[in-house]
């Protein structure tokens, strides 16, 4: 009984964090698609701050979370989260992509092409 | 202002800075607005009694009628009569005829003399439309320096000025907007300057008699300006000077800004967009600029 009780709760939270999750990567996948398609810059938001890396160097990062340290890698143009002090390992398994989310750590991955402009002037 | 403004400040003082920002845009607006009934320019404009003037509207108001005799009055601040008969200060845009422009035209200039500063004949009226956003973000900029802000980004209705470099210390990136609308055709990666753009695609209306008809006006004519320039982009250290030199290359051409910016010790720098699908830019920008699209062709100003 217990079990069957627990089992239930765990799927409810797994799929309610698995509907933010989308929402979060919806949004912003229009942001970056707004921004441009070709990434050329990763962009690592952290609860402090905001950190640009360009695709172009192939390097690991290290970032400071709410929980700890995320470690995010550029590769070939690509990036991943490779280390993560989250309970499910989400965002590692997500490996290569263009929006990369952990949530308990308060980490989001996402890539802009380089003409991500900080303002248009008109 | 009724315009869209945004500011991003960073650093530890950024929250203090900001607010004290807006309030001082806000507080410009009071002074400059010329729909507002409560604000001093509105009150010169409406009224026969002598107006106390605040020290920033006096400084305001000596630039601008400095700019229109260097000018010959093509920049024109005194311009409201006729812009308002168009309806460009309402909406309900018509086209006035020859005769109607030629008897409001006496108006729209300044003969009172600096020490009369607070008093305008009747039927006359002052419109800082063209440099007001320019001069409140200069003023909202100094503001956020006496707050201990050393990077920030304002965008004030498209007028951007920047404080510093960005909190990494490399530049911005400041995207010009496509006058045909679409893809942004210039970056610009820039730092501690105000970048002001004036284009006819901003505000226009078309007609009865089917031509379009812009927002930005030869004050010397009293018509819209008619040009092959679709925008011009004005960096410079300050908005005011910025917003000046933007709107008057628009109605004057390449050439006056050419000659204006030689013999102003290319303390600025520009760039152009035209009709044909080719690009003017200053050599200040050499090295900053990066042609995002195809040009039909590009000019350097050297």
């Amino acid at each position: 009984m217990d079990r069957g009780n627990k089992l239930v709760m765990k799927v409810v939270r797994f799929g309610d964090f698995l509907v933010l999750l989308l929402i979060l990567a919806s949004s912003l996948f229009s942001l970056s698609y707004l921004f441009g398609k070709k990434g050329s810059t990763a962009v690592i938001q952290t609860p402090d701050s905001v950190y640009e890396y360009p695709l172009s160097k192939d390097a690991v990062y290290e970032v400071k979370g709410e929980i700890g340290i995320t470690r995010v890698e550029v590769k070939d143009g690509r990036v991943r989260i490779i280390d993560s002090p989250c309970p499910n390992k989400t965002c590692v398994n997500q490996s290569w992509g263009t929006v990369l989310v952990c949530l308990p750590n308060q980490i989001i991955v996402t890539t802009e092409e380089s003409g991500g402009f900080d303002a248009i002037a008109e | 202002m009724n315009t869209f403004m945004s500011l991003r400040s960073y650093g530890a003082n950024a929250e203090k800075g900001n607010k004290a920002a807006e309030e001082e845009i806000l507080r410009i607006e009071k002074l400059i607005s010329a729909t507002d009934p409560d604000s001093t320019v509105y009150k010169i404009n409406n009224s026969d009694n002598e107006v106390t003037l605040q020290e920033d509207l006096v400084f305001l108001l000596n630039y601008s009628i400095d700019r229109c005799f260097e000018t010959d009055f093509a920049f024109n601040t005194f311009l409201y009569p006729v812009t308002k008969r168009w309806g460009f200060t309402t909406g309900n845009y018509t086209v006035p005829s020859a005769q109607e422009i030629s008897e409001l035209l006496p108006l729209c200039n300044w003969e009172e003399g600096k020490d009369q500063l607070n008093k305008l004949s009747s039927g006359k009226a002052i419109d800082f439309g063209a440099v007001g956003k320019g001069f409140a973000g200069d003023k909202a900029i100094e503001v956020l320096k006496q707050n201990g802000v050393t990077s920030a980004l304002l965008d004030l209705g498209g007028n951007i000025q920047l404080l510093g470099s960005k909190p990494d210390g490399t530049d911005f990136k400041i995207g010009l907007k496509n006058p045909r609308g679409g893809e942004v055709p210039v970056a610009i990666s820039l730092s501690d300057c105000a970048v002001i753009t004036s284009g006819g695609y901003e505000r226009y209306f078309t007609a009865d008699d089917g031509n379009s008809y812009i927002h930005i006006f030869d004050g010397r004519t009293g018509y819209p300006v008619k040009t092959n320039i679709l925008s011009t982009t004005i960096i410079s250290k300050k908005g005011l000077e910025g917003d000046f030199l933007s709107t008057t290359s628009f109605i004057l051409g390449k050439e006056w800004l050419t000659d204006y910016w030689n013999s102003h010790n290319r303390s600025f720098d520009f760039v152009i967009l035209y009709e044909d699908n080719s690009i003017t830019y200053s050599q200040g920008l050499t090295g900053r600029i990066n042609l995002l699209q195809e040009f039909s062709w590009t000019e350097v100003i050297n």
